[in-house]
């Protein structure tokens, strides 16, 4: 059964994919890169989720080791309208323009995904660390990062990361 | 003189005063009134806290040993009991707070995270508290009971008459094991280079 939401976002976003279904249930597009302000903003002002609810980060090195565009971004909103969810995705590899222009609340969240996964939010209107001190030198949820600080000596642990 | 013979009919003082003189009866005393009378800085991190906060309750009483007196300022606290897992943000604080503390002062490392940073080996959490700070007692246990805090007050009370506290022959303070704070070390390498 194709929900309101779907065939809204089916009748707006036509060349958009269909991301694979989702165990929540969530309307999901796939957005081109470039279109990432745009399809947030048509989102809000045409299909009226007007409720920024979230917006994080996957880095799918490990899964997609030869894709240059490693991080995908999740935007999740809301509408009371449509008491829906609907969600965006789009990848990169490294670079996005920022939503703080359509959602000011997206201001934190771009901060946050830069200080995890050093993807750069353009236009942001103060790119700081949120989370880790300020002269931290990396961004430790890559999943290149290491995973601990200290090294672990047992066999079992050994096994499992070298695999 | 007549100060003196007071002191010695104080147990503790008197063993002590028989090979020293003045100023030796002196130091000792001044340790004996210290080790009595330790008064933690309130610094709970994290569920170690609650274990610090039973200590100080009726059933275990940490007023036994003189410590009942938990300070808000950390310019009032000569003993900071670090109860938790020490964030790499919260770690410049802690370091704040230990500096403004007068000294002669001491820390107790509290349960095994602020020892070596315990099951948190990831990059928020400060690999063990002795890296900012220097730690005298080191509390193991996740957390440790009332009972042991109280025994890891009892050896720093036994540390301090026994002068092996920081307060060095010529007034020197033992450093920590660093100047300032280390984030990363060869070890936090990504692991294909290491």
């Amino acid at each position: 059964m194709t929900s309101v939401v779907e065939q809204a976002l089916t009748a707006r976003f036509p060349d958009f994919a269909l991301s694979p279904a989702t165990k929540d249930g969530i309307a999901t597009r796939v957005v081109p890169l470039e279109l990432w302000v745009a399809a947030a903003t048509a989102l809000r002002d045409e299909l009226s989720f007007l409720r920024f609810i979230d917006l994080t980060c996957v880095d799918r090195i490990v899964d997609e080791p030869d894709r240059a565009d490693r991080f995908e971004l999740h935007l999740l909103t809301y509408s009371m309208q449509h008491k829906a969810w609907a969600r965006l995705k789009t990848r990169t590899a490294g670079n996005v323009a920022s939503l703080t222009s359509v959602f000011p609340a997206a201001h934190a969240y771009e901060r946050e995904v830069w200080d995890m996964f050093g993807v750069v939010a353009d236009g942001h209107p103060a790119l700081t660390r949120i989370l880790m001190p300020d002269a931290w030198p990396t961004h430790p949820l890559r999943r290149d990062e290491p995973l601990v600080v200290e090294p672990v000596d047992f066999t079992v642990t050994r096994a499992l990361y070298d695999t | 003189v007549a100060d003196l013979k007071i002191y010695q009919q104080h147990d503790g003082i008197a063993g002590h005063l028989k090979d020293g003189g003045v100023a030796f009866g002196l130091t000792r005393l001044l340790d004996w009134g210290r080790e009595n009378s330790l008064w933690p800085a309130a610094f709970g991190l994290a569920c170690c806290a609650i274990e610090m906060m039973a200590t100080g309750g009726s059933k275990f009483d940490i007023s036994r040993f003189g410590s009942e007196l938990f300070r808000a300022s950390p310019r009032q606290a000569d003993l900071m009991i670090v109860s938790g897992r020490v964030s790499q943000k919260m770690a410049p604080v802690l370091r704040e707070v230990y500096d403004q503390m007068p000294e002669p002062k001491w820390v107790i490392a509290m349960g095994d995270c602020a020892a070596c940073g315990g099951i948190f080996n990831n990059y928020a959490i400060l690999q063990g508290v002795d890296r900012i700070v220097p730690v005298d007692v080191y509390v193991p246990g996740c957390p440790p009971r009332p009972e042991a805090l109280l025994d890891g007050i009892i050896k720093l009370q036994e540390s301090i008459s026994q002068n092996h506290a920081r307060l060095g022959k010529h007034g020197h303070w033992r450093e920590s094991r660093t100047d300032s704070p280390v984030f990363h070390s060869e070890l936090e390498k990504p692991r294909s280079d290491r």
